[in-house]
């Protein structure tokens, strides 16, 4: 075969990676600038409060009286801090034995359906959670326990507890799937030198596995916990919206991200500033939580170096100790296995609890669902005089959730092409923290940039602001990017370099390799990941109530404001029992839920393995 | 890559596919799609919003899109202009018109219909029976008074004997977001607790008081909790099957919340100088509150519309006609939802109002 000649072939093709590269590379850059136009965003409107932080006490007042000039948050600071806490108090211990659990004593085949129950529990959407928070869990658990230790009953079992224990529910699968993870890099020769000294199952848990994962651990506690502070509808329907400091059991209140959804668009001048500062705060917060946990991560690797050296200093082996009374060491043994048989239990019990919230909310929605699903459901609308449905709203968030896929998924496949296929680019590392810090954002602080950047345009001089689902949308686009981008890389990755080194071989040029070798390779696995993210997306109401509004007819054109399926479950969740209102809600939650688990489980079966990588990206 | 970019493109295709469809005369003509006019705010006025918006899309063929998201929502979306007009029961104050003022000149308030605040409850021991509450002893529930902690306190006992009411704590129910109806409803009691309590569209709520979101989420927590009281439009207690009390009106007469005894305030209200902000700040702008007369329902409201004098050509004659349409023809459908129709005297100053909006 006669070589070609070298000028014909490093003309067009340098030509074609040049122009790919900077594709990419542009993808990657706009990442960036989506961030640091976050930051910049939230800080030109927060400024008239932030730049005066003697005259507002945003953080030291209790006292939130905006007409009067007042903007004290201490007590959404107070609620949020105390729902977060209660949350975590809860979701550790369980969500580490859970996985201590499915890590160490679980035969394969139940580790793989609670990893998937796990999944799903992830997968249900936040205002679903809300619903049920304040239909089931608080007015059918906690008001009857209130009652029965003689609490006064405020708001029907509403308040910080039930905010605590829904938002629980919300991070326990984040904690138990990241814990699992990590007990699952400890090496098994560690094990297996615990088991080989006589060590119960429960003293290598305790003594080997859960100390050497201690980093992780702690990782997968700090990212729960930025969740927790940033959630925002699961929060506003069960917190019974007060504002005043309450120390009690049965205490009700309110928290930063639920006060902004309620109040941002009733808010100007410096009212909107201090809620402004508020989503600041909580950005602030949460990027805190996720660095730490970042940095935790990689610190898992370190522990093992360091515990290899207290070994080499000591050059001299210990003498073995003088052998223990046989009585004592019988007993102790007898002990041991006592207490390992009851801590399998525990653990056991503590999957068990993980995965119950599962159930219990399928089931409810299931139950109360089902009898409202009909066709009129699918198409009518809320006003209709022949029935009623919500016809315009699954329609706007089949749109939204389009329009925003469109938008994401071209430049994340792309951003991710940069990150994985260019690493020695010194942009590659910013670029990739970037964008998983870009992940942990509060969905409400999304929504405040989504209002301020397109509906209420904060740099020019604008005449009328319009909610439309291109604003939505992008809301929904900037929290979906960080998840197709980190899906794409990883899928990337996983493709072995021998494919790509045969293709240079041929010949091909590195953007030929992408297109043709790579990204088919990686497809499924991208693919996988983008229905994820679309699961995530599809439920989301905070960034949409600022951006889409909600709409009673079907939209016309991606320029007006958009109706949205989950909008309806907020807003109609809090009516009467028995209106027809609440009965679309718990329809529109079993569609809701219903469309969600199918993408799940038809992305694991149609995925089978891969979605593993996928699954890490969520 | 092509499964890829297929599903890329059915999902782009979605909005398009959306936007056609041309409305099909009964001539088989083509006429162009229904005007859109996009409104929110009062959830006072939802109700017969709904039903205005069902009725005139029937008959007018154009759409009224209201979302309700609270009276403070309206005045601040109208200000900012991603509505057309917004809905609010109680009026821009001074700094709110101001704000309006500068960024799109003059603003109207146009009335748009007239209703009562009902104090509505949940108790089960007392259902069928009336209930009777002065101005005194509502301001001091929802100050959380240890005197009238429970339902049988001796305050409400006093005013309504021989009522078996059961010895159970009230739970006291308000709004948790800016309202006109917590605007009218604490003006009432700001004027019945001779200033005890502060008017506002969000007053400051004591410990003890838990808060909810709308008219529907507050008469939605009474309705599926016993013992729990709130102040809601009374279409919201009607169609949820709640209690209401009667009240004490300034000229001693125990009156409830329909839409007679509306009217009758109404018709005080018309006579009386509106020398108070916000009302002396608007042409048409009305308390109704704790008005005169042996009749008057004493936390009666008005809620408006809120919009520009000037008006942008393409949407603003299809606004102004909706509006005119609403009060006149649309009060027909007031009563069946339990409002007041506007007096006579008031839709002829109305007319009067919207004739001079101008389209630019």
């Amino acid at each position: 075969m006669t070589t070609p000649a070298p000028a014909s072939r490093s003309g067009p093709p340098s030509w074609g990676d040049f122009a790919f590269r900077w594709l990419c590379q542009s993808a990657g850059m706009f990442v960036l600038a989506i961030a640091a136009a976050l930051v910049a965003v939230l800080v030109f409107k927060a400024w008239p409060v932030l730049s005066e932080p003697g005259k507002y006490h945003l953080l030291t007042s209790k006292k939130w009286y905006p007409d009067d000039d007042e903007y004290g948050a201490l007590v959404f600071v107070y609620g949020t801090v105390v729902t977060s806490l209660i949350a975590m108090l809860i979701a550790v211990p369980l969500g580490v034995g859970s996985a201590a659990y499915l890590s160490e004593l679980a035969p394969p085949w139940v580790r793989k359906v609670c990893a998937f129950l796990l999944e799903m529990l992830a997968a249900i959407p936040s205002v679903v959670f809300g619903f049920w928070g304040v239909e089931f869990l608080a007015k059918q658990g906690l008001a009857p326990i209130f009652e029965a230790m003689g609490l006064s009953n405020v708001a029907a079992g509403q308040g910080l507890l039930a905010a605590g224990l829904v938002l629980s529910v919300m991070i326990l699968p984040y904690i138990t799937a990241v814990s699992f993870d990590v007990m699952q890099a400890v090496p098994r020769s560690q094990r297996e030198g615990s088991l080989a000294l006589g060590s119960t199952r429960w003293q290598t848990i305790w003594r080997v596995v859960l100390p050497y994962a201690r980093p992780g651990i702690l990782a997968a506690c700090f990212l729960a916990l930025g969740r927790a502070i940033g959630e925002t509808m699961a929060v506003t329907m069960v917190i019974a919206n007060s504002q005043y400091l309450d120390f009690r059991i049965n205490g009700t209140g309110d928290t930063i991200p639920s006060v902004i959804a309620k109040e941002l668009f009733e808010a100007s001048g410096d009212k909107q500033a201090a809620l402004v500062a508020l989503g600041v705060l909580l950005l602030v917060i949460t990027l805190v939580m996720n660095v730490a946990a970042r940095l935790l991560v990689r610190w898992v690797g370190k522990p093992r170096a360091r515990r290899g050296r207290p070994v080499r200093l000591d050059d001299t082996p210990p003498a073995p100790e003088p052998p223990r009374p046989a009585a004592e060491t019988a007993a102790g043994q007898a002990r041991a296995k006592r207490t390992d048989r009851v801590m399998r239990f525990a653990l056991a019990l503590c999957q068990f609890l993980t995965v119950v919230p599962l159930f219990l909310i399928l089931g409810y929605i299931a139950v109360r669902g089902v009898g409202g699903l009909n066709w009129d459901f699918f198409t009518k609308l809320p006003n209709d005089r022949d029935g009623r449905g919500l016809k315009h709203a699954i329609y706007g968030s089949a749109m939204l959730v389009g329009m925003a896929t469109a938008f994401a998924v071209p430049l994340g496949v792309l951003a991710a092409v940069f990150l994985a296929e260019y690493r020695t680019n010194r942009l590659v590392a910013p670029i990739r923290f970037v964008a998983e810090l870009l992940g942990g954002v509060p969905s409400i602080v999304i929504g405040i940039f989504g209002y301020a950047l397109l509906v209420y345009p904060v740099w020019m001089d604008v005449k009328r602001g319009m909610f439309s689902a291109w604003a939505g949308a992008f809301a929904l686009a900037v929290m979906m990017l960080p998840v197709v981008i980190r899906a794409a890389e990883e899928a990337m990755r996983l493709v072995p370099n021998s494919l790509r080194e045969a293709s240079y071989a041929l010949g091909a040029s590195r953007r030929q390799t992408v297109l043709k070798v790579v990204l088919p390779a990686a497809l499924p696995a991208i693919i996988t990941g983008v229905f994820l993210a679309l699961g995530r997306i599809a439920g989301e109401t905070a960034p949409l109530i600022l951006t889409a509004r909600g709409s009673q007819f079907m939209p016309r054109t991606p320029s007006d404001p958009t109706p949205f399926l989950p909008f309806y479950i907020y807003r109609f969740a809090s009516y009467a029992p028995g209106s027809p209102e609440i009965q679309l809600a718990w329809t529109a939650a079993f569609v809701l839920v219903a469309v969600v688990v199918m993408l799940n489980v038809g992305v694991r079966l149609i995925s089978g393995k891969r979605v593993v990588a996928a699954a890490r990206a969520d | 890559m092509t499964r890829f970019l297929t599903f890329v493109f059915f999902v782009s295709a979605l909005p398009i596919v959306g936007g056609c469809g041309d409305k099909k005369n009964p001539d088989g003509t083509t006429s162009g799609p229904p005007a859109r006019i996009s409104a929110g705010g009062s959830t006072f006025i939802n109700p017969l919003m709904q039903k205005w918006s069902s009725e005139y899309k029937q008959n007018k063929n154009a759409e009224i899109d209201y979302v309700s998201q609270g009276s403070g929502y309206g005045i601040e979306q109208t200000t900012k202009k991603t509505i057309d007009f917004g809905c609010t029961d109680a009026p821009m104050n001074k700094d709110q018109l101001a704000k309006a003022k500068e960024a799109g000149g003059d603003v109207y308030h146009i009335p748009l219909t007239m209703g009562a605040v009902a104090v509505a409850y949940n108790v089960p021991e007392i259902a069928g029976k009336e209930l009777k509450l002065t101005g005194e002893v509502l301001t001091d529930i929802y100050l959380r008074d240890e005197s009238v902690k429970k339902w049988n306190a001796k305050r409400i006992a006093d005013l309504n004997p021989g009522l078996a009411l059961p010895d159970k704590d009230i739970v006291v129910v308000a709004r948790a977001e800016k309202s006109g109806t917590s605007n009218i409803f604490s003006e009432y009691l700001s004027k019945a607790s001779k200033g005890k309590f502060k008017a506002s569209t969000k007053p400051d709520w004591v410990q003890g008081v838990t808060g909810q979101q709308g008219s529907d989420g507050v008469s939605g927590f009474v309705k599926g909790n016993s013992y729990a009281i709130c102040y809601v439009e009374v279409e919201f207690a009607k169609k949820n099957g709640l209690a209401t009390a009667l009240l004490k009106n300034k000229k001693g007469a125990w009156v409830g919340p329909e839409a007679a005894a509306v009217t009758a305030a109404a018709e005080e209200a018309l006579k009386t100088k509106q020398d108070k902000e916000p009302y002396s700040l608007h042409d048409l702008t009305y308390s109704l509150t704790d008005a005169d007369g042996a009749k008057s329902y004493p936390i009666s409201g008005l809620t408006y519309a809120v919009l520009f004098a000037k008006q942008p050509k393409d949407k603003g004659p299809a606004l102004v006609e909706f509006l005119k349409w609403a009060t006149t023809e649309g009060q027909s459908f007031t009563t069946e939802l339990s409002y007041a129709p506007l007096p006579d005297e008031l839709r002829a100053k109305i007319k009067e109002k919207l004739a001079l909006v101008t389209f630019e």
